[in-house]
């Protein structure tokens, strides 16, 4: 079946199956950022932003985005400027094997949008669907909250 | 060896990786990021049985099937029996493994696979393979295997490397330093305690993935989520029986490892899929396919008995670990090994020592390498028995530390008697700030004031624990790496390591310290790591090795290139060489003229006496200097339902110099989350018939967000003589203090010794009713 | 492995059921599509899209009653004003434990009851709170939540399309607790309590055990303990003490039936424990 999407700002018109996943869509299409790491709903590194929420791209038929905006980490930066988000996990080392960052950062994208000003324990649940193995989760929650002032600034980077 | 400088430029400072942006973009750096026309996708066909012999398998459906191009079995691909262990050479774990055989050991084990033109394909051709099983009986607990009349795991002729295979005995260690029996007589007080773990795993959020592909001169290319490129190299060769310089290993960026990914997995059959097909193939493990036949940490029974003065000065310790390795004896020796050789010589003022142990053959999923190596299983009853000492003896556990801890100045016996399954290296420890990590964490937990009050809120009674510990840093007299440096004429180095950065940052620090050698800031360094073909021999990612031993062969390799850039640069200063500095991407002389390292450079490669300025060193350790830690957890028990909750924990260690404090911590606090999990809610359950029954995340247990205490990493800083900057390695560590230090500190709120793992509320529970009557 | 051969969107309800009923076994209803990829057997070949036929509204009715789509997404509904208003914040105190952020952007109200996984959060709550739910099958019906679950098996071959809360009375008291292995996590059993407390004492009492491993499940007996009780300390230990020995409690890989058998006593006395000290504010 055909399906008419907007990734990343455009629009695109797909050939799929109905039972794909958009996870395996978006790879075969380019979005290698879009990671697999369960396919089961449970690490989140498929996390990609679906008409603005973050949902786990592996459990969502890709017959399913029809007519919807994703948003994938490919789409975040603009040129050689890095979204905050993004800028805040590198200074704050959270980036170890980088395998979960993606999901991890548009689930973080997701949690400014509806929520500039986000506590710890805010923080620690938006994210409590994606795991890691490499951190202590400890410099993503200081990146986020460096996000946070910087985007509440109005800041494009640190 | 030089001082420690008066302060570094590179080092020591929290640089951005050098891979980072390419990371966080999301840019298609992985494995499975590559796609290339024509691939074959490849699936496994896993035993359903713990222990069988294959007596008729029919592949025709398969191969018939549209789509289907290569079906492999064991009648079709070679029998060389090889181990999957990727540690140097001769490795130390036995040959008991072919990549196919009409005998499968464990749940899961590989009867055949199948490459296809879709995953989907290849799901559908491996339900059409027939194959005829005869079940034998399986030993599917470790009492069972050493008993007369046991299942033979390995009765196969042509394995070797095994220490009695008809006792399913994969290794035998026993070593003895003085008489612990005349040691135990003279004590005042004994403890004895036993303890056993559980099957973990490692989980990295990436599985195991490898592309193969054939190059333009139709060598094999091997694009794999590896720690070991090299081995894999050398294993592959042997596994298939084609010459070593056929086979190119690239290791892109690596989704995590923590030791699973030192083993050779599944590069023989994508590879031979290639070679025959002449087509990519890609596999990718699926998250369940990770969990029933990938590698996990060698579950444990370890006794360990200390006899003591009545003044805590530790007469004897001895140690007797049965490790169960599984199916195949994957690093069966050497974990096992390595449960004392890393942790008896902490204690090393006790003068009756013993160790001994086994690794035993069962029917159940296979041990492999996982981050502390058999020091993590080792730490949790000796650590917990000096807990149960001090209590004994009316002492503070931290002054029961204190006064038998190794110090600088100082060796341990165990260290020549016991190394990698061989016998060790001696060595005196050089650096060691342990009794300051004791008490800045000691200080930061609230010890003082906490210890033994039992605080009561609700239904949760709070305590705190210790415990201390060393590992090491890479195998002395037995790792090897190499790297090399050359220059640009813009005054850019590229630095080309055989090092393996799977997501620890180690082209990041080792950048660091050459660019801290060579005066110039990171962005002139240039990272290429782990390209058989373009970079230069190293060992891979294991045993701690990396910024000891990798980052002691940059900063030699760095130093000669300094050196000749100093020749290069006197000329043209007037100067003498030996009094150039090079900083600020520059040469200085004494009088304050300086020339740039892209003038040197352009000189060398257009004027006069042109070479290329450029060097290859390597590393071969002579010694392992340990790193120290001091682990301080305070928990609070839930009396209604067992529940365990780490209400704050508190990490001490030292390092050395931490090249990039970041990077250190990040080291620390992902061991010690992993360790917390390890401890608390980790556990693979096996049915009675040997099949892992929770191979998912959502019945796997690891940490996520919400079940992190808050953390106090705090690096304590020493100098290592011997090191790269002062550096000692810090990979590894961390995961050893949680389970110690967790279940000391529930004995501190409930009174009770957990001897298994993982401390879930039901066995907290039962314990203390097995406590209270 | 999936055999789907075609994703439906449907212009209607009607034809939505004509799909379902002409396929059979072979159609999925699809609402957030998070568990349909997962669980769904083989046999199914059509996956019936209706998100963008259900409601997606959650209004308050009957002055305090709320009636919510079963478009709704679980985040949706845990961000609406009403919802977070309805008795005293506890949609809200569940849904937060449900799965994760990830999982809730996507999951739908109806697709939680349609799934009736035996673990559901969802379920033990609305269970306690008496829900209706409004399904289509060619025609509007309406049954208790309850009455539905008794044959579960059907619960996903009927077009959910709405859920209404009752109006709770004055002091009426309503809890839930829920015991994980981790903070992400289905629980090893949960729990949720609902009762209205006048001077007669406890009335209008619910009881509701789930994830024990059987899906939630009023226990009669534990409610019956309750009932008439003003909710002293030896009243709610009675109780917690039924709860225990009333459960089905069976072993599974999250926990043994033992180790259930306490947290449900553990869970109805949190719960009751913290009602009562409500009812006495």
């Amino acid at each position: 079946m055909t399906m008419t999407l907007t990734i990343n700002g455009k629009k695109r018109t797909l050939t799929i199956d109905p039972g794909e996943k958009l996870l395996d869509v978006l790879r075969r299409e380019g979005y290698m950022g879009v990671k697999k790491g369960c396919g089961a709903g449970d690490c989140g590194a498929c996390a990609v932003l679906f008409n603005g929420r973050a949902v786990n791209s592996c459990l969502v038929f890709a017959a399913k985005a029809e007519g919807a905006e994703i948003l994938t980490i490919e789409g975040l930066a603009t040129g050689e400027v890095l979204h905050p988000v993004q800028e805040a996990f590198l200074q704050e080392g959270a980036v170890q094997c980088g395998y979960c960052t993606p999901g991890m950062v548009m689930a973080t994208i997701d949690l400014l949008s509806r929520n500039p000003d986000p506590s710890e324990p805010e923080i620690r649940e938006a994210l409590s669907g994606n795991l890691c193995r490499c951190t202590g989760y400890v410099k993503q929650v200081n990146a986020v909250q460096r996000a946070a002032e910087w985007m509440k600034g109005g800041e494009t980077r640190g | 060896m030089a001082d420690r400088p008066k302060r570094f430029v590179t080092v020591g400072k929290n640089l951005r990786k050098v891979d980072g942006t390419a990371l966080i973009t999301g840019k298609p750096e992985f494995v499975a990021d590559l796609q290339l026309p024509n691939t074959l996708h490849v699936k496994i066909l896993g035993s359903p049985y713990a222990h069988a012999r294959i007596t008729s398998i029919d592949v025709r459906d398969a191969e018939a099937m549209p789509g289907v191009v290569c079906v492999l079995t064991h009648l079709n691909t070679p029998a060389t029996r090889h181990t999957t262990a990727g540690q140097g050479y001769p490795e130390p774990s036995p040959y008991d493994t072919r990549m196919f055989e009409n005998k499968v050991r464990f749940v899961g084990d590989r009867v055949a696979a199948v490459a296809a033109e879709s995953e989907a394909i290849a799901e559908a051709a491996l339900k059409v393979i027939r194959v005829d099983y005869e079940e034998l009986p399986a030993v599917l607990a470790i009492d069972e295997a050493r008993v007369d009349g046991a299942p033979v795991i390995h009765d196969e002729a042509d394995s070797t490397g095994i220490y009695d295979a008809g006792r399913n005995i994969v290794a035998d260690v026993d070593i003895d330093v003085g008489d612990v029996a005349a040691g135990f007589a003279e004590s005042d007080e004994i403890v004895e305690m036993t303890c056993e773990t559980q099957y973990a795993q490692h989980t990295p959020i990436e599985t195991h993935v490898v592309l193969s592909y054939l190059d333009s001169a139709n060598r094999l290319v091997l694009r794999t989520s590896t720690q070991v490129p090299f081995h894999v190299r050398r294993i592959v060769a042997q596994t298939l029986d084609i010459p070593m310089q056929q086979i190119r290993v690239i290791k892109p960026r690596i989704g995590g490892g923590f030791g699973t990914k030192q083993e050779i997995l599944l590069e023989d059959i994508v590879g031979l899929i290639t070679l025959r097909t002449g087509q990519p193939a890609l596999i990718s493990l699926s998250r369940q396919e990770e969990f029933a036949a990938s590698r996990t940490r060698h579950p444990m029974r370890v006794r360990v008995k200390l006899g003591a003065n009545s003044d805590g000065r530790l007469n004897a310790i001895e140690m007797e670990a049965t490790s169960n390795t599984g199916a195949y004896g994957s690093h069966g020796l050497t974990v096992l090994a390595n449960t004392g050789s890393k942790t008896l010589p902490l204690y090393n003022k006790a003068p009756h020592a013993h160790f001994y142990g086994q690794a035993i053959y069962t029917n159940l999923p296979v041990g492999g390498a996982y981050r502390g190596y058999g020091a993590t299983q080792g730490y949790y009853p000796l650590e917990m028995a000096m807990d149960e000492l001090a209590v004994r003896l009316n002492m503070d556990p931290i002054d029961l530390r204190t006064l038998n801890h190794i110090r600088v100045g100082e060796t341990s016996p165990i260290f020549e008697k016991l190394g990698e399954g061989r016998e060790g290296v001696s060595q005196t420890v050089k650096s060691c700030e342990l009794p300051r990590c004791i008490e800045i964490g000691a200080e930061r937990i609230g010890w003082a004031k906490k210890r033994g009050k039992r605080l009561k809120i609700g239904p949760w009674v709070h305590g705190v624990g210790m415990s201390i510990m060393m590992q090491g840093s890479g195998i002395p007299e037995i790792d090897m790496a190499a790297a090399t440096i050359k220059m640009n004429e813009d005054g850019s180095f590229n630095l080309l390591i055989g090092a393996t950065d799977l997501g620890t940052g180690s082209d990041t620090i080792l950048a660091q310290i050459a660019a801290e050698v060579l005066g110039v800031p990171l962005t002139k360094m240039l990272v290429t790591s782990s390209d058989t073909d373009y970079t230069p021999f190293d060992v891979g990612a294991y045993a701690s090795s990396t910024t000891y031993v990798s980052g002691m062969a940059v900063q030699k390799a760095a130093e000669q290139v300094r050196d000749q850039i100093r020749a290069v640069a006197a000329p043209l200063l007037k100067a003498e060489a030996e009094r150039l500095e090079l900083r600020d991407d520059a040469v200085h002389d004494p009088s304050g003229d300086q020339v740039s390292l892209a003038r040197v450079c352009q000189r060398a490669m257009y004027e006069t006496d042109q070479f290329q300025i450029g060097a290859t060193a390597s590393c071969v350790p002579t010694e392992s200097p340990p790193p120290f830690l001091a682990n301080f957890a305070e928990v609070a028990v839930n009396t209604e339902t067992g529940k365990v909750k780490v209400v704050h924990y508190v990490a001490a260690v030292d390092c050395g110099v931490a090249i990039n404090p970041h990077m250190a911590e990040g080291q620390m606090e992902g061991a010690i989350v992993n360790g917390i999990g390890y401890a608390l809610t980790e556990e693979m359950i096996l049915s009675s018939k040997g099949r892992v029954r929770n191979p998912s995340f959502f019945d796997y247990k690891i940490p996520g967000m919400l079940d992190v205490p808050p953390m106090d990493i705090i690096l304590v800083e020493s100098y290592e003589p011997t090191g790269p900057m002062g550096a000692k390695s810090v990979g590894e560590i961390g995961i050893n203090g949680p389970i110690p230090t967790i279940a000391n500190a529930i004995y501190d709120a409930v009174g009770v010794r957990l001897t298994e793992t993982p401390f879930t509320p039901e066995r907290v529970l039962n314990a203390m009713k097995a406590v209270s009557g | 492995m999936s055999n789907i051969k075609t994703y439906q969107r449907p212009a209607s309800l009607e034809d939505a059921w004509r799909l379902l009923s002409e396929e059979g076994k072979t159609a999925k209803l699809v609402g957030g599509a998070v568990d349909v990829g997962l669980f769904a057997p083989p046999e199914v070949a059509t996956l019936i899209d209706l998100s963008h036929l259900l409601s997606t509204s959650v209004e308050s009715r009957d002055g305090g009653g709320l009636v919510i789509g079963a478009g709704v997404t679980l985040t949706e509904l845990l961000e609406s004003p009403q919802a977070q208003a309805y008795g005293g914040g506890i949609l809200v105190t569940m849904l937060r434990q449900v799965a994760s952020p990830l999982l809730r952007n996507a999951a739908t109200l109806g697709g939680a009851l349609a799934s009736t996984h035996p673990w559901s959060d969802v379920i033990t709550l609305l269970l306690a709170l008496d829900a209706q739910v409004r399904r289509y099958s060619g025609h509007p019906e309406e049954a208790a939540l309850e009455t539905l679950l008794e044959s579960r098996g059907t619960m996903d071959r009927v077009i959910i399309s709405e859920v209404s809360l009752p109006r709770l009375e004055e002091r009426t008291y309503i809890d839930f607790e829920k015991f994980v292995r981790t903070g992400f996590d289905v629980g090893m059993l949960n729990c949720a309590c609902r009762m209205s407390l006048s001077d007669d004492g406890c009335a209008n009492v619910r009881v509701v055990l789930g994830g024990t491993p059987d899906i939630a499940r009023r226990s009669p007996d534990v409610e019956a303990a309750i009932a008439g009780t003003s909710l002293t300390a030896s009243d709610i230990e009675k109780a917690a003490a039924v709860a225990s020995e009333s459960i089905p409690a069976r072993d599974d890989v999250r926990a043994s039936g033992a180790y259930r058998r306490i947290l449900a006593k553990a869970g109805v006395r949190r719960c009751l424990q913290r009602m009562a000290q409500k009812a006495g504010e």
